[in-house]
C-alpha cells in the first residue's frame, strides 16, 4: 500500500522544520520567495521518498539535505548556455555583498554534481558555511572519522569533474 | 570574557525542532542560548509570514504531481471525444464570490493545476503572502507569483470594486511566457483607492493567448482567482 501523508501531520512538520530549511535555502539562493519554494519542493520530496528511507538520519537531517541539495541544484540549474555555465544572476545577484561566498557557491553548484546529499551537505558546510569537521559531525550525528571520508571524497570528486570541465575556477576551499 | 560558542547554528536549529540530544545542549555557552534566542525569534517571524495551510495544500499538490502515471499516456487518444469533453464538464468548478456580478464571477477553476499566489511587500525585503479573503489598502504594493506544473503562457488580470478589467500582466496583447523554475512575475502593482473587493484572476495555457478581451471569463483556459477585501 503507498504511504500517504495527512495535511495535519504534514502541518505538523512543516512548522517545526521549515523555518530552519527556509534559513538553509536562502542562505544557498539568496532570495527569501525563491527559498519558500524550495522548502515546499523540500518537504514533498522528503514525504514522496519517505518510506523508501533507509538511512536512519532523523527527519531533521533527512530534510536539512534534501533542501541544500534541491538547493545547490537550482543554482545549478540556473544556467544560460552550455553545460555548466551559470546565471550572471546567480554570480553578482543578491549575494551580491558577499562576493567571496557567491564564487564558492558558483563553484560549488558546477563542481558537485554527482555527489550524494549527504556529501553534499557535508561539503557546503565545510566549504560554504566554514564548519571545522568536528563541527559537522556534531551538528549531522556522525563521527569525526565519516566527515573526514567524505570530505576526501569530495575533494576527489572535485578535482575529477574540474578537469573534465577544463574548468580554471576558484579553489573551494 | 564572555565565552565563546560551543554549539554551531546548525545544532541550534537542531534544538529548536526538537532535534538535539539535551546532553548537547547542555553544553550551551550564554553565546549559543544568545544566538538560540535570536533564530528562535526569526523562526516564528517566519512562520507568522506564511499561510501554513497553503504551504501544506502546495506541498500536496507536489507530492500529487510526482507521482508516476498510472497508466500510459496513449490511452487518452482512445477515449472518444464526447466522454473526454463530459469528464472536462465534471472537472469545471463554478465559483461565485463576492455578492455583485461582475466579469469576475464567470471564471471557471478547472482542475487543481494552476494556482495564483499574491505577495504583499511589506517593510526591507520582506513579503506577506495574501490568501483569499485577505485584507489590503490602497497604496499597498502586492507581486503576484503563478504555480503551474509546465511551460506555457500566462495572463493576471483585476476586477475592481467598479467592475473595472485590468490587465497587470503581462503588459500587452499577448500572454507572456512562463516557466515553472521562474514563479515570480516581474513587476509590482500599486492598489488604487477604488473602493470594493479585488478579484485577481489568473489564466494559463499550454499555447499563447490573446489578452484584449474585456470579458476575461469568456477565454476559458486553466484558471485560478483570488479575492482580496479592501479597506480604507
Amino acid at each position: 500500500m503507498a504511504w500517504r501523508m495527512a495535511g495535519d501531520d504534514i502541518a505538523e512538520l512543516y512548522r517545526r522544520h521549515a523555518p530552519a530549511l527556509q534559513r538553509r535555502c536562502a542562505s544557498i539562493v539568496g532570495n527569501a520567495e525563491e527559498a519558500r519554494d524550495l522548502v515546499q519542493e523540500t518537504f514533498a520530496r522528503y514525504i514522496s521518498a519517505k518510506s523508501t528511507f533507509t538511512d536512519k538520519a532523523s527527519p531533521f537531517t533527512m530534510l536539512y539535505r534534501i533542501a541544500t541539495n534541491a538547493s545547490i541544484d537550482r543554482l545549478r540549474r540556473r544556467k544560460t548556455g552550455g553545460e555548466d555555465e551559470l546565471d550572471p544572476e546567480v554570480q553578482q545577484g543578491d549575494l551580491g555583498n558577499e562576493p567571496h561566498r557567491v564564487d564558492k557557491l558558483h563553484d560549488l553548484a558546477l563542481l558537485t554534481k554527482g555527489l550524494t546529499e549527504e556529501e553534499l551537505t557535508v561539503a557546503v558546510l565545510h566549504h560554504l558555511d566554514g564548519y571545522t569537521q568536528d563541527g559537522i559531525a556534531s551538528s549531522l550525528d556522525i563521527s569525526r572519522k565519516t566527515v573526514g571520508k567524505i570530505l576526501a571524497k569530495f575533494e576527489d570528486h572535485v578535482k575529477k569533474r574540474a578537469a573534465r570541465l577544463g574548468y580554471e575556477g576558484r579553489a573551494s576551499g | 570574557m564572555a565565552e565563546p560558542r560551543k554549539l554551531t547554528d546548525l545544532e541550534l536549529e537542531r534544538e529548536l525542532a526538537g532535534d538535539l540530544p539535551a546532553a548537547r545542549m547542555a553544553d550551551a555557552t550564554a553565546a549559543d542560548r544568545a544566538r538560540l534566542g535570536e533564530l528562535r525569534a526569526e523562526s516564528e517571524a517566519f512562520l507568522r509570514s506564511v499561510d501554513v495551510d497553503m504551504e501544506v495544500k502546495r506541498i500536496q499538490q507536489r507530492v500529487e504531481r510526482a507521482k508516476p502515471e498510472k497508466s500510459p499516456a496513449w490511452w487518452r487518444w482512445l477515449v472518444p471525444a464526447g466522454a473526454l469533453a463530459a469528464a472536462a464538464a465534471i472537472l469545471l468548478v463554478f465559483l461565485r464570490r463576492g455578492d455583485s456580478p461582475g466579469p469576475g464571477d464567470d471564471i471557471q477553476i478547472k482542475g487543481e493545476g494552476v494556482a495564483l499566489i499574491i505577495h504583499l511587500a511589506t517593510s526591507g525585503e520582506t513579503s506577506q503572502r495574501l490568501g483569499d479573503g485577505d485584507s489590503v489598502k490602497p497604496g499597498d504594493r502586492i507581486r503576484f507569483e503563478v504555480d503551474a506544473p509546465k511551460a506555457g503562457y500566462v495572463a493576471i488580470f483585476g476586477v475592481d470594486g467598479s467592475g473595472k478589467v485590468t490587465l497587470y500582466y503581462p503588459d500587452g496583447p499577448t500572454s507572456a511566457k512562463y516557466d515553472p523554475e521562474d514563479r515570480l512575475m516581474p513587476g509590482a502593482i500599486q492598489l488604487d483607492a477604488t473602493p470594493g473587493d479585488e478579484r485577481f484572476m489568473l489564466f494559463y495555457s499550454k499555447t499563447p493567448f490573446a489578452t484584449t478581451t474585456q470579458n476575461p471569463a469568456e477565454l476559458k483556459l486553466d484558471s485560478d482567482i483570488i479575492v482580496l477585501k479592501k479597506h480604507e
